[in-house]
């Protein structure tokens, strides 16, 4: 069929590109008038191959050809001058209609091709003509010629090609197959009957149908690919598919497409398809079946299965609107339902119509398919309006559940009144009692699931331990309880399958007795019994147990169930209260005092065995006797009782009892009355012989008073000790105030060698006059107890850095080399008394710098040994390289006096009191001192000390910071000064020190003196007495203050009261400074230097010379690290000074070299940067040195200038020998 | 962050300046001589120059007064301060007179040094 339309199709196209082409070439239109005349073309004509004829306006042939003649098989008379109308038949076409041929010639209103049938000699002629108008000159049309083509074969051929289309497409159209022809594109050509039928569409429908439109969605891309694989092979192939019908129906068809191609190009397909669409539902109810009995037992719940029932059906049908209505209590439900809204207009709501026709299916009793009039008579006969359409369909079958119509499973359409039919009402109805079984199961095991849980939250919220067994020792049920004993008390994991479930291993695992009262059980008797039970920690609990059989229906046991209680309290407080009753019965037993009781008439009851002892009477004799036979009360017993009743009891009652010999024995008692139910029944008593502990205690007393009268004379004569020490101190530091001022200020004079070294000597002598008088003094205040340790926050590195300070140069002019290490873990700031602390360890350090040789080194360190809670328990000790000390000499080493060699104590001087004061600080810091040493390798003194660590937001003034007082005027400015003591040894000391330091001095002898010369004189600084008669210097300061001076002179206390919490006292009392006596010229002058930054002259005495004498620095100030650390982090150590190793030797190098070229400033300038770089890293003694060097090469050219780079080679080389010992010992912190 | 040039011939003292001012947050910016410092202020701008006066190639007091005379008004105006030995004795007048702010004695003192950068880096900000 197909190979006939297109054929004809083929030959038109072809006959219409030759016309064309032909005009073209000869005939152009355009050129007709330049052609000339008309002639000219029919002679052209005339002898071509193409036929042609030509009429006239009127339609009369005027011209015919020889083609067109032997076509026709005629002669040219038989044509010429006839219409064209009687020989030639032309075929109307919407442009063309026969009847006005005339008219549109004369118009020229036709230019297109026309067919003309043509009778002649009973032949039948089929031709294609080409109209050519001719016009004259006037442009009206003179002539029409007709280019033609004799299609008659052609003609011949389609006829007979329709005839047999017709026909075809008659047999197809009776087959009930589907049958369609589709293009390479997809659009659809041809479609029967039956496949029009089918689908529900018509021809107009067809003529813009494609096969997307018909084929199922989800089919659509296997559909193509088939469809390719056939276009390739070209080949017949079973060909399955899903159409889809106008109304949304799916279509099952399988069948055979075959594909036509020209040139390889698939051009059209033809398919021939039967619907399995019944076959196909068939198969798909059966598997539905199968699903939904799945669906029933995986649902977890009703509205899953529901879901899913809804998801299977509609996988077969086409289903839009489904419902499950319920009924219960006769009220109709919808548990689930779903609705589309989509079909352009807005679906009513369902639950109205569906509760309707429920009711209806209902009173029906059978599956029921309504169709929309149907719906429509339902609802009116139920007077129901519903707004918007009603369902074209609706299908609905009864869920029966034992034997009751429980609901309605239902589905509608709102498109398509043929969507459904009676074979998916059959399968409707399958389902529904598939469905009403599963609701029905699926409703059972919900009751079943709420009454498990019930059962078990009731087992399980039980705080006993329940548990069920069987004959083979299985345990058949449990709870979390008993899991939990299993866990915690026999290590069993109760899901674990492994553990004892026979009876062998039930016995290893609990025991026998545990079987013996399961088979009891078993045998059917109800078990009751307690057990203990201990785990692994000894944790012991006990339990009542009881087991009761289980009877099956016919009476046997096949399991038993266990109840277990934890009875613990309830059992040791039995146990507790058994043990109790035992240990009271043992006191009892054993007690030494008398214990009774009696009855309200004195009668005794019941008495300790004691009684028999201490009374001399048997038991028997004193049971049942009245108590006031052997109780001598000392006040009335009558009142007693008195006594008793309305205080319930009497305790430390003096009595006597009589004994059987007649003795009276020195008692106290104490005494009950014994209550029952708020009445008073018997009177209970323990009494105790006291005799001996009278006696005992009159001895005491007598003792006590004894040594109350030795204590107070022993107080009163160490009050005499001390305070003649206080007195005595006193007294010896004032005259000593006058022999150390005035040895100063003798220095200070003109002295030839001899007189120098006199006075040198003097003044060591009462320097150590002093020391010894301070360290008695401390002693006897620490004895006394009047040593009172202040807690102020000290910064455990600050104290260390002081005394290294302190003692390092003092060390380095011993030829000694000093190191201190503070462990990491010491605390920061403790809660101390630094200037003790300090003072021990002064103590230690000057003996182990004293005691050392020359070369040697001294470690100090410090850690933590203990910290509980917020209290450090710190150890120090001092290791020196020493002479060491004897075993025998250790144990007198902290006696006071103390110094171990007196033959060497000339070569080492001191006191031997600086030991016994620290071991007594230590103490009073609740700690310990000691040394370890061998002779003759050094010794290790130790301490320990406990302090209170400090909050760290505890703030400690950095104690390198300098007060910086007045920075005035003064700086080239004589100071003016007022000195007041009443004492005048003291005035001319201060005076005379002052004068020669370059100051101008005022003196005053008293208070009173003072003030007027305050408010005479602009004083730049006040020394200030304290002990003055009638007004002393505390006093005389407030006054000067209340004066209202511009400006108030800073006022410096100077007193012999030389300790360390008297300095406190007078700047809390508005003093500025505190200058302790004996005043020593160099401490007065630094008060005036500090105060008034005023630099003295002509004091250059020996006494500030020996101080600065050959003082070198030290290698390494370890506090100038120590400060660079806090700066830059422990870290930077090391790199620093290998710098500084480098550059210096770098610099050396340069200096020689420079040398070498008589380039002194070269050699200055390394020297200069040299100098600033050791400075700044506290390599004091390289520092000093190049700084010499470079003073001198500022001066001169010094000729040993190669002399003094050596020493400071020497230096350089000191350094590097003793930087790596500073990380070797890891001494910086 | 502050940027601080130090000129200081000796590496010794300008690795230590350096460390304990990044510790301070600064960012520290090393040279050797004055000469090294003219061409970093021309590539740069810093907040404060550190600067040794003996120095080779360009001394200290040279350099201050090149910077002071620079064209651009916010670098010629950048504070100086020296760290200085001193060993040619000048007075605080003679620093000022070359341009120099204020100075630093040697050896150094770290307190101070801190304090100082400190106190001329905050007042910078006009």
């Amino acid at each position: 069929m197909k190979l006939v339309e297109d054929n004809i199709k083929q030959s038109n196209e072809e006959l219409a590109v030759s016309t064309v082409s032909s005009t073209n070439k000869t005939f152009d239109k355009s050129d007709k008038d330049k052609l000339g005349t008309l002639t000219n073309l029919h002679e052209s004509l005339e002898q071509s191959k193409v036929l042609s004829v030509a009429i006239d306006v009127n339609g009369k042939i005027i011209f015919i050809n020889q083609a067109m003649l032997a076509t026709l098989k005629c002669e040219d008379t038989e044509l010429l001058n006839r219409s064209i109308l009687n020989h030639f038949l032309f075929e109307e076409s919407e442009s063309f209609k026969a009847d006005n041929f005339l008219e549109l010639l004369k118009k020229n209103d036709f230019n297109e091709s026309i067919t003309a049938r043509v009778h002649l000699n009973n032949e039948k002629f089929h031709f294609r003509l080409s109209p050519i108008t001719s016009k004259n000159h006037n442009g009206e049309i003179v002539c029409v010629t007709f280019i033609g083509e004799n299609i008659t074969e052609r003609r011949k051929v389609r006829d007979t090609l329709e005839k047999t289309n017709a026909q075809l497409k008659e047999l197809f159209d009776n087959s009930s197959d589907l049958i369609q022809i589709f293009n390479s594109e997809g659009v659809m050509r041809f479609a029967n009957e039956a496949w029009k039928n089918k689908l529900g569409y018509n021809d107009k429908d067809l003529e813009t149908l494609t096969l997307k439109d018909i084929v199922q969605e989800e089919y659509w891309d296997k559909t193509k690919e088939k469809l390719k694989s056939i276009a390739a092979v070209e080949n017949f192939e079973k060909f399955e598919t899903v159409l889809v019908s106008k109304y949304g129906k799916n279509i099952f068809v399988s069948g055979r497409i075959h594909c036509t191609k020209e040139n390889d190009i698939p051009i059209e397909f033809r398919g021939i398809f039967y619907d399995t669409s019944e076959r196909v539902r068939a198969e798909k109810a059966q598997s539905l079946f199968y699903k939904i009995a799945n669906v029933t037992t995986t649902s977890y719940n009703l509205d899953i299965l529901y879901a899913s029932i809804y998801l299977q059906l509609n996988s077969i049908l086409k289903i839009q609107n489904f419902a499950v209505a319920l009924k219960e209590n006769s009220q109709i439900t919808f548990p689930y339902y779903i609705s589309e809204a989509a079909v352009g207009e807005e679906i009513p709501e369902y639950k109205e119509l569906g509760k309707i026709l429920a009711e209806y299916t209902f009173e029906r009793r059978k599956p029921l398919m309504i169709y929309e009039d149907g719906i429509r008579r339902i609802t009116k006969t139920k007077k129901l309006k519903i707004k918007g359409p009603l369902p074209f369909i609706w299908l609905g079958v009864q869920l029966i559940i034992e034997g009751e119509q429980k609901g309605v499973i239902s589905f509608h359409s709102f498109r398509d009144r043929p969507a459904y039919n009676h074979k998916d009402l059959e399968l409707l109805d399958f389902i529904s009692s598939q469905m009403s079984m599963a609701i029905e199961r699926k409703r059972q095991e919900i009751q079943i699931k709420n009454q498990n849980a019930r059962i078990k939250a009731i087992f399980e919220s039980s705080t006993h331990e329940i548990w069920s067994i069987d004959r083979n020792y299985n345990i058949t049920s449990f709870n979390q309880n008993y899991a939990d004993i299993l866990s915690n008390f026999y290590d069993i994991n109760i899901e674990d399958k492994l553990w004892g479930q026979t009876r062998k291993k039930h016995e290893q695992q609990f025991g026998t007795s545990w079987i013996e009262h399961y088979e009891k059980a078993f045998e059917g008797d109800v078990v009751n019994f307690q057990t203990e039970l201990s785990d692994i920690t000894d944790n012991t609990i006990w339990r009542d147990v009881f087991i009761n059989p289980i009877q099956n229906p016919d009476g046997k046991v096949e399991e038993v169930s266990v109840i277990a209680n934890n009875i613990t309290e309830k059992k040791l407080s039995e146990i507790a209260l058994a043990e109790s009753e035992e240990k009271f019965r043992t006191i009892f037993e054993s007690i030494q005092d008398i214990y009774f009781r009696c009855d309200l008439s004195g009668k005794i009851v019941m008495i300790s065995p004691s009684a028999t002892e201490i009374l001399g009477f048997e038991r028997e004799e004193l049971l049942g006797a009245d108590i006031g036979k052997f109780y001598n009360i000392q006040s009335e017993v009558d009142n007693l009782f008195e006594e008793l009743s309305a205080q319930k009891s009497i305790r430390n009652l003096d009595a006597t009892l009589s004994t059987n010999s007649g003795e009276q024995l020195q008692c106290l008692c104490n005494v009950r009355m014994i209550y029952h139910k708020n009445t008073p029944i018997q009177i209970e008593g323990v009494v105790r012989d006291i005799s001996q502990l009278r006696k005992a205690y009159e001895e005491l007393k007598s003792a006590k008073d004894l040594a109350e009268k030795s204590l107070k004379v022993a107080e009163k004569s160490l009050k005499v000790k001390e305070r003649f020490l206080a007195n005595m101190s006193h007294e010896i530091r004032t005259p000593m105030n006058g022999v150390i001022g005035m040895i100063d200020l003798i220095a200070s004079t003109k002295l030839d060698e001899e007189q120098q070294d006199y006075v040198k000597t003097i003044k060591k002598s009462s320097e150590t006059l002093l020391h010894i008088l301070n360290d008695i003094l401390d002693l006897s205040k620490i004895e006394a107890g009047k040593m009172e340790l202040r807690s102020n926050p000290v910064k455990i590195k600050y104290t260390f850095e002081k005394l290294y300070d302190l003692f390092s140069r003092q060390a380095r002019v011993n030829q000694n080399s000093l190191y201190y290490h503070l462990a990491d873990n010491l605390p920061n700031v403790v809660y101390a008394d630094e200037t003790r602390l300090l003072q021990i360890l002064s103590n230690l350090t000057s003996n182990a710098i004293k005691f050392s040789k020359s070369g040697g080194t001294i470690h100090i360190s410090a850690k933590e040994i203990k910290r509980t809670n917020n209290k450090s328990s710190i150890r120090v000790q001092i290791k020196d390289s020493g002479i060491g000390i004897s075993d025998e000499d250790q144990k007198k080493l902290f006696n006071s006096f103390m110094q171990v060699d007196n033959s060497i104590t000339k070569n080492y001087g001191g006191t031997g009191l600086g030991l016994a004061i620290s071991k007594e600080l230590t103490k009073s810091m609740s700690g310990e001192i000691g040394v370890h040493s061998t002779l003759g390798l050094g010794s290790t003194f130790w301490f320990t000390f406990k302090a209170e660590i400090a909050p760290g937001d505890v703030t400690i003034e950095d104690w390198t910071h300098v007060e910086s007082g007045f920075t005035d005027e003064f700086e080239n400015k004589q100071p003016y000064l007022l000195v007041v003591d009443d004492n005048s040894i003291n005035r001319k000391v201060a005076g005379q020190i002052l004068k020669k330091a370059g100051c101008s001095v005022d003196e005053a002898i008293s208070g009173k003196e003072a003030l007027k010369k305050v408010h005479n004189n602009k004083y730049d600084l006040i020394f200030m007495d304290i002990q003055m008669p009638e007004m002393d210097g505390i006093k005389t300061t407030e006054k000067i203050r209340s004066l209202g001076l511009d400006k108030v002179p800073p006022i410096v206390a100077m007193t012999a009261y030389s300790m360390e919490e008297d300095r406190s006292r007078f700047l809390s009392q508005g003093m500025d400074d505190y200058l302790p006596k004996p005043i020593k010229a160099k401490d007065l002058i630094s008060k005036v230097k500090d105060w008034l930054k005023f630099e003295p002259k002509g004091v250059d005495s020996i006494i500030f010379a020996e101080d600065n004498s050959d003082d070198e620095g030290l290698i390494i100030n370890q506090n100038t690290l120590s400060n660079l650390c806090r700066h830059g982090g422990k870290e930077i150590l090391r790199p620093l000074l290998e710098d500084f190793d480098r550059e210096t030797q770098e610099q050396l190098v340069n200096c020689y070299k420079a040398l070498k070229n008589d380039d002194y400033e070269g050699v200055r300038l390394e020297l200069h940067t040299m100098k600033g770089s050791a400075g700044t890293l506290g390599i004091e003694r390289i520092a000093k040195c190049a700084e010499t060097i470079e003073a001198e090469l500022k001066k001169n050219k010094p000729k040993d200038l190669n002399k003094k780079l050596e020493v400071l080679n020497e230096r350089f080389k000191e350094f590097q020998e003793n930087s790596t010992k500073v990380f070797d010992d890891s001494i910086v912190n | 962050m502050k940027r601080v040039i130090i000129a200081e011939d000796s590496s010794v003292i300008q690795n230590l300046t350096k460390k304990i001012l990044e510790i301070q947050n600064y960012e520290i910016i090393g040279a050797k001589n004055g000469e090294q410092v003219l061409e970093k202020l021309n590539q740069e701008d810093f907040d404060l120059i550190l600067m040794d006066i003996n120095m080779p190639v360009m001394d200290g007091m040279d350099c201050a007064r090149a910077i002071r005379a620079l064209p651009n008004k916010t670098k010629s105006a950048i504070p100086i301060i020296a760290i200085t030995g001193n060993a040619k004795n000048y007075s605080l007048a003679d620093f000022k007179e070359a341009g120099i702010n204020d100075y630093i004695p040697k050896p150094l003192n770290f307190d101070n040094l801190v304090e100082m950068v400190h106190r001329y880096t905050e007042t910078n900000v006009n």
